[in-house]
């Protein structure tokens, strides 16, 4: 982008153009007026700044030529390859844009220049559009969804912090009633249920499980107490089978040996003499002892049979042997029964250690001790004594009750701080986020309605000069708190408020309300880089409005890099032509009447006063020519101070007054009060003033005005007799009034805002008086 | 660089100027913050969790009195 003061625009093939067409820009002017009748090119030169800036041909927009409109862009009998379009710049720099398949094309692309273009089909768009339409024309101004997005998340932030808060809340309050519980589980000891807690999770845990230990080992030691009755009598029964089989053994060998002191040991030689004797006679036939034949048959079997079953001795010795093995196991029981003892007596010790273990309960219930000394009647003892266990398992379950309790206790303790610091955190965040969130809220939409508020008051200062004192301007763009992207367009009417233009304005009021939009918009983003270009905007503005609407327009051109302005309305060629118009800063450039020949074409147009300055200029002067211009313009300014001062000039059809009518009508009152101030500013940036009287002007032109009847109205004899340097001196007193008068920059004295004299636009020219002399 | 050739700021990142330096000179972020945060504000980058941190990190500053 740049804002270098444009040189020339080139345009090839593109619409109207189907002849290369250049339209230079004068050095210093910002504002270029063309004005041509219609059909003469004006729209193919906002075309061609539209196809540079915008990559569009808007002309051609709504006029039902369907979707792909590139197709009519090129001229007739061209292709669209022709189209060429190349903007210079005063610095030398250069930009072309053409057209490759349906693509505008810009080279270089980084000069492309940023263009506005309003036509005047367009020139209701805002004003006439819905809200939302309304909104996306203003949107790139006001755009802060990147913003939005940052709120969302810090509401989406909030609403979280205010759910866990909630639950913080709850189980904070849930923990309490827990605690409250336990408090009045354990009778509500102390002064809260809080600081019970606090008190209660403090103390040591570790008697509990010292308690807990010494009961658990005296139950034990108890227990193996218990056991001691029934080994005992079982020992004790081990021990009278051993004595009674001790008793047996002892029999048995008393039986052998009385058998032994008998007759055995004589049989026993009978038979083993008999042996003998049937080992030498295997077969006898008789007993050898007492002869007899009866059981012969098999005898010395039967001997060898008594012999062996008659073993004596082995049976001695075997009735020994045992013997001795129940005296030993007896011996064995009653050293177990005795080792049985000692150990009862010694675990019956330690038992009564263990009772006295201070790590017990005070008060715990024990069995009496010392226990007794003899087994045999600790059944008795341990009897008496055999609840106990229960009432110890009892304290002891206590204690790891007691344990738990503490432990869940504390964990709701824990919990409840835990939460109540959660808690805490939280409400001292939230009110910061919210505060936080009414920043960004607050800055938003400040920041939004400063820029709403900046337009449209941009809206209705351009606007009041428009229209002024109509108490029209107090335009308002409003966002639409409930609908997303809806932009309100609003204005005072008949003193409401909120009242929608278009239901009240005239289309020449809202015309200029949506021109004035416009304006207010460009002007928003890099004016100074902008080219704005007006495409026959003043359409439906009504005569009285259209000159201020000029004015307003030459002041606001000069905000941009260069203004474009196209029009066909013809008073504003002539007041151009007349300098009734500032145009300092104006270039004013006429199109000639388009041919499919020549295309586009220029006019040179130059103003009268310019005229009648280059005819005095030639050599010679042409004096019919000189007086012929001199004397229009004279009518001109004599036309301007009559109508001013609201002098009495005779009345006639159609309002034709002559010369003489005109010069009569300035009186001697009136004529001796003309003066003008010249402007002068001096180097140091001072100003001052240089007055100029009219009254010798008027009355020299009074003189030698038949000069112009005679020499520039019709052919005349009488200007046989005349001088031509009458002619010419005619001609040059009017250009002197016209110096005097007006400023050829600045225009016409005929504002007055000052209130005691008429001024131009920077008060360039102050004529004197404000009201004619009575 | 020339200021006119600085890149146009858009509505967002002036709007974000402005919010994160009334945040700041109101102490609910820290002025040291406040550069990324303006950056992250505009994109629409700043997350739940990036404002809770900014100003929870003001809010320990506080608390620390320093």
């Amino acid at each position: 982008m740049s804002n270098v003061p444009l040189k020339y625009l080139k345009i090839e093939h593109l619409r109207g153009s189907i002849t290369p067409f250049t339209l230079t820009f004068e050095k210093g002017k910002k504002l270029s007026v063309i004005y041509g009748e219609n059909g003469t090119g004006k729209s193919t030169i906002c075309d061609a700044f539209d196809f540079l800036g915008t990559g569009n041909v808007g002309s051609l927009k709504d006029k039902g030529l369907g979707g792909r409109l590139s197709r009519y862009w090129h001229s007739m009998g061209k292709s669209p390859s022709d189209i060429y379009v190349k903007l210079e710049t005063s610095g030398g720099s250069c930009c072309t844009a053409t057209l490759y398949k349906a693509a505008v094309v810009v080279d270089p692309p980084d000069d492309r220049p940023k263009v506005e273009v309003l036509r005047r089909n367009q020139i209701l768009g805002l004003v006439e559009a819905t809200p939302a339409e309304r909104y996306k024309a203003i949107r790139k101004f006001i755009d802060v969804s990147g913003v939005e997005a940052s709120e969302a998340a810090l509401r989406q932030l909030i609403r979280e912090i205010e759910g866990n808060i909630e639950v913080a809340v709850a189980r904070v309050q849930e923990n309490r009633e827990t605690i409250e519980h336990f408090w009045e589980q354990a009778g509500k000891p102390g002064q809260t249920a809080l600081e019970w807690a606090a008190t209660e999770i403090e103390k040591d845990q570790s008697a509990l499980d010292n308690t807990r230990t010494a009961i658990e080992s005296l139950k034990a030691s108890f227990n193996r107490l218990s056991h001691y009755p029934e080994q005992y009598k079982s020992q004790l029964g081990a021990c009278s089978s051993a004595d009674a089989a001790l008793e047996t053994a002892q029999s048995r060998v008393d039986e052998l040996n009385a058998q032994a002191a008998g007759e055995y040991l004589e049989i026993l030689e009978i038979l083993q003499a008999a042996q003998r004797y049937f080992a030498r006679h295997p077969s006898p036939e008789v007993c050898p002892l007492c002869e007899s034949r009866e059981n012969v048959v098999g005898l010395p079997d039967e001997v060898s049979h008594r012999i062996a079953l008659q073993d004596f001795a082995s049976q001695l010795k075997a009735a020994k042997l045992s013997l001795n093995a129940k005296q030993q196991i007896l011996e064995g029981q009653n050293q177990r029964l005795e080792e049985l003892n000692k150990k009862a007596l010694a675990d019956a010790e330690a038992f009564a250690l263990k009772s006295s273990n201070k790590s017990l309960p005070s008060g715990i219930e024990l069995p009496s001790l010392p226990c007794p000394t003899d087994l045999a009647d600790w059944d008795e003892w341990l009897v008496t004594s055999s609840q106990l266990i229960e009432k110890w398992s009892q304290i002891s379950d206590d204690c790891v009750e007691s344990k738990k309790f503490t432990a869940a206790l504390k964990a709701s303790l824990d919990t409840l701080h835990e939460n109540s610091q959660i808690q805490h955190e939280l409400d001292d965040l939230l009110p910061r986020l919210k505060q936080t969130l009414d920043v960004v809220v607050d800055e938003r939409r400040k920041f939004t309605d400063s820029i709403l508020h900046d337009i449209a008051t941009e809206v209705g200062r351009l606007y009041e000069e428009v229209h002024p004192g109509e108490g029209l301007n107090k335009i308002s763009l409003e966002l639409d708190p409930a609908k997303r992207a809806s932009l309100e367009i609003a204005t005072e009417f008949q003193g409401q408020e909120g009242t929608s233009p278009q239901a009240y304005f005239s289309d020449s009021h809202l015309d200029t309300l949506g021109l004035c939009v416009f304006l207010a918009l460009a002007q928003k983003e890099k004016m100074d880089e902008t080219i704005l270009v007006l495409d026959d905007v003043l359409g439906s503005v009504d005569e009285p409005h259209v000159e201020r609407l000029i004015e307003m327009l030459y002041s606001e051109a000069l905000k941009f890099r260069q203004c474009i302005i196209t029009t066909h309305y013809k008073p504003w060629k002539q007041k151009l032509r007349w300098g009734w118009l500032k145009n300092g800063q104006c270039q004013f450039i006429e199109l000639d009447k388009w041919t499919s020949v020549d295309g586009i074409s220029l006019v040179r147009s130059i103003p009268e006063i310019e005229r009648l300055r280059a005819l005095l200029d030639e050599v010679p002067p042409d004096p019919q020519l000189v007086c012929a211009k001199a004397g229009v313009i004279l009518e001109a300014a004599l036309d301007f101070l009559t109508q001013l001062y609201e002098c009495h000039v005779p009345r006639r059809v159609n309002a034709l007054y002559t010369l003489g009518d005109l010069l009569q009508a300035v009186d001697k009152k009136l004529k001796a009060a003309l003066r003008v101030e010249h402007k002068q500013k001096h180097l140091d940036g001072t100003v001052s003033y240089i007055e100029k009287q009219l009254a010798p002007h008027l009355d020299e032109l009074s003189r030698i005005a038949q000069a112009r009847n005679v020499f520039g109205c019709h052919f005349n004899a009488l200007s046989f007799d005349l001088l031509d340097s009458d002619a010419i001196a005619f001609g040059a007193e009017v250009l002197v009034l016209m110096d005097c008068l007006i400023d050829h920059e600045a225009g016409w004295p005929r504002n007055d805002k000052s209130g005691s004299y008429w001024a131009t636009a920077g008060e360039t020219r102050r004529l004197h008086p404000l009201k004619k002399p009575s | 660089m020339d200021e006119s050739d600085a890149p146009v700021k858009t509505p967002s990142e002036i709007l974000a100027e402005k919010v994160v330096g009334v945040l700041a000179e109101r102490e609910l972020v820290l002025a040291d913050d406040i550069q990324q945060m303006s950056l992250d504000l505009a994109i629409g980058k700043l997350r739940a969790e990036d404002w809770r941190v900014a100003i929870e990190k003001a809010i320990d500053k506080g608390a620390s009195g320093e």
